[in-house]
């Protein structure tokens, strides 16, 4: 019983780890630019299928697949900002969404198009021998998800509260008229921003591609709506929040699915963003509506 | 050498919110090492001039000139590192979820930087906090923990910090006592007077623009409708009865206007 209980709340923080890497970067990009990217979750994908590339058509070396896969899912984030995000007036919120979205349908059907709508194999980037701990299973891939989540989560947090970079990115964050006030250059933030959440994402996707092996073009139209879940319920622009949330979600729908019904999985998310948005509008980790 | 030049000068400026047009061919002109008031009622387009001479929003046509030098195609962030041109926005200006201390960092990084342009300032945090010795207490605490006055304390502190030339201050004593408006610039005139800043104030306050104020333009409806050095303003009377006492504000001073 308590077995079972561990193995669910482990495959739980694993789901959850997954949202957690996603949400963060959206998360972030909302705080600077007041904008809800939903292909964000598409350089997930980018990184995924860009690892398939070097290493299984190129026959590159893994370790290759994996800085490259992270470098293009880095460039593939500003490139959406520079040819949409930063093309579209602020003032009309619902036409940078859709666009956003239009991105999204493209560059996915694009992709699945280039591979026939198949999902192909990818080659493991880590595994080792499973570690049995009173009867719980650690396999490799896991335990280098929760690791790259720690890491990358803990480390974001860090460098926003204690870096000068991290400072500023705060301030556009708090107030983007203001920080335009104190001299910062919001482009420049912007753009590391936006590099170090697709980053993240990026990172996100080789590890649990690591896990599932395979690459699916689509993969990011489940976690698009789970990216925004946990970045709506943790307040919009928190990253420490969307950290706690995005596990606790995984946690849920793991136990959701072990005792309830699978099929209530990708209800238990939106119910919580209805119920908190109801409550607590500005979400749970939310400080301060933001301004600019 | 432009011995002449003013330290900020403004021709013909105009803003526009979509087919409303809140400045009108705006013309002033702030001299060197003065504080010069912009004063009128509520609406009357003070914030928005201000905030097209920081390029905060945009200003179509009209030129600013900072010391002679055209400044009006220029974004935000260079007409503060090249030209010192500073604004303190209206209302509660600092980041409340951040430290006092941090606030004022992010003041100081532009003096660092105004610096390496050769843009050099006197004015420390140490002497901020001289100044102001309640920010050096509470320097830890997130500013939204402080009061009202605090806040616009720090907001000053850290313009002073930027290293100005030309420093826009939208409404200082909005929700402040007079008596605290009069000593936080009673403090800062001799900083002004060290760094040779030149100020333009805009206040709805009328009596405290004007006696802080060597110089004052009246706007109204986006028009600027008198222009004269402060006493001579203060003892206008159409002026006084429109802003300072009774009356009403908008009749009046237009029927004396043409007179």
């Amino acid at each position: 019983m308590v077995v079972e209980i561990l193995s669910y709340l482990l495959a739980g923080l694993s789901l959850g780890s997954t949202y957690v890497l996603i949400a963060l970067g959206f998360t972030l990009i909302f705080g600077v630019m007041g904008i809800m990217n939903v292909a964000h979750a598409d350089v997930f994908m980018i990184a995924i299928f860009t690892y398939l590339l070097v290493t299984s058509s190129l026959n590159a070396p893994i370790g290759v697949g994996v800085v490259v896969a992270i470098i293009s899912g880095a460039l593939a984030g500003l490139v959406v900002y520079w040819l949409v995000l930063k093309r579209i007036d602020k003032g009309h919120p619902v036409a940078l969404f859709v666009s956003t979205l239009g991105v999204s349908y493209v560059v996915e059907n694009f992709i699945a198009k280039r591979i026939n709508f198949g999902r192909p194999s990818l080659k493991p980037i880590f595994t080792s021998d499973p570690i049995i701990v009173g009867g719980i299973v650690f396999t490799g891939p896991r335990l280098l998800l929760f690791a790259v989540t720690a890491i990358l989560a803990g480390g974001l947090i860090l460098w926003l509260k204690k870096s000068e970079t991290g400072m500023l990115l705060r301030a556009v964050s708090e107030n983007a008229v203001m920080a335009r006030v104190v001299a910062i250059d919001t482009n420049r933030v912007t753009m590391i921003a936006i590099a170090v959440a697709s980053l993240v994402a990026a990172c996100g996707g080789l590890v649990v591609g690591n896990m599932t092996l395979t690459a699916d073009a689509f993969v990011a139209n489940s976690l698009s709506l789970k990216m925004f879940a946990v970045a709506v319920v943790a307040g919009v622009g928190s990253v420490g929040g969307a950290t706690i949330v995005g596990l606790t979600l995984g946690v849920i729908e793991a136990f959701t699915v072990a005792y309830v019904g699978s099929q209530w999985q990708n209800v238990i998310g939106l119910v919580a963003m209805t119920i908190v948005l109801l409550v607590r509008p500005q979400g749970l980790f939310g400080r301060v509506l933001r301004v600019g | 050498m432009a011995y002449n030049s003013d330290a900020l000068n403004v021709s013909g400026l105009n803003v526009k919110y979509g087919v409303i047009q809140a400045v009108h061919g705006m013309d002033l002109a702030v001299k060197e090492g003065t504080i010069t008031a912009l004063v009128g009622s509520n609406g009357a387009g003070k914030s928005s001039a201000l905030r097209a001479m920081a390029g905060i929003i945009k200003s179509e046509p009209g030129t600013v000139t900072v010391h002679g030098e055209d400044i009006s195609s220029l974004s935000t962030r260079d007409r503060i590192i090249e030209h010192g041109v500073v604004l303190i926005p209206e209302g509660r200006s600092v980041f409340t979820t951040m430290s006092v201390a941090d606030n004022l960092h992010l003041g100081a990084r532009v003096g660092n930087e105004r610096s390496k342009h050769g843009h050099i300032s006197t004015f420390s945090t140490e002497e901020a906090y001289e100044l102001f010795p309640v920010l050096k207490d509470r320097q830890n605490s997130r500013a939204q923990t402080l009061s009202g006055g605090e806040q616009q304390m720090l907001a000053i502190a850290r313009s002073l910090l930027m290293s100005p030339k030309v420093l826009l201050i939208d409404e200082p004593s909005m929700g402040l006592a007079p008596l605290l408006v009069r000593k936080i610039f009673g403090v800062m005139k001799d900083v002004f007077a060290r760094n040779s800043v030149s100020v333009l104030l805009v206040e709805q306050d009328t009596s405290i623009a004007l006696e802080l104020a060597s110089d004052a333009y009246l706007l109204e409806h986006g028009n600027v409708i008198a222009h004269a050095p402060s006493a001579e303003m203060r003892n206008d009377a159409r002026l006084r009865e429109a802003y300072l006492g009774k009356g009403d504000a908008l009749g009046r001073s237009h029927e004396s206007g043409k007179a």
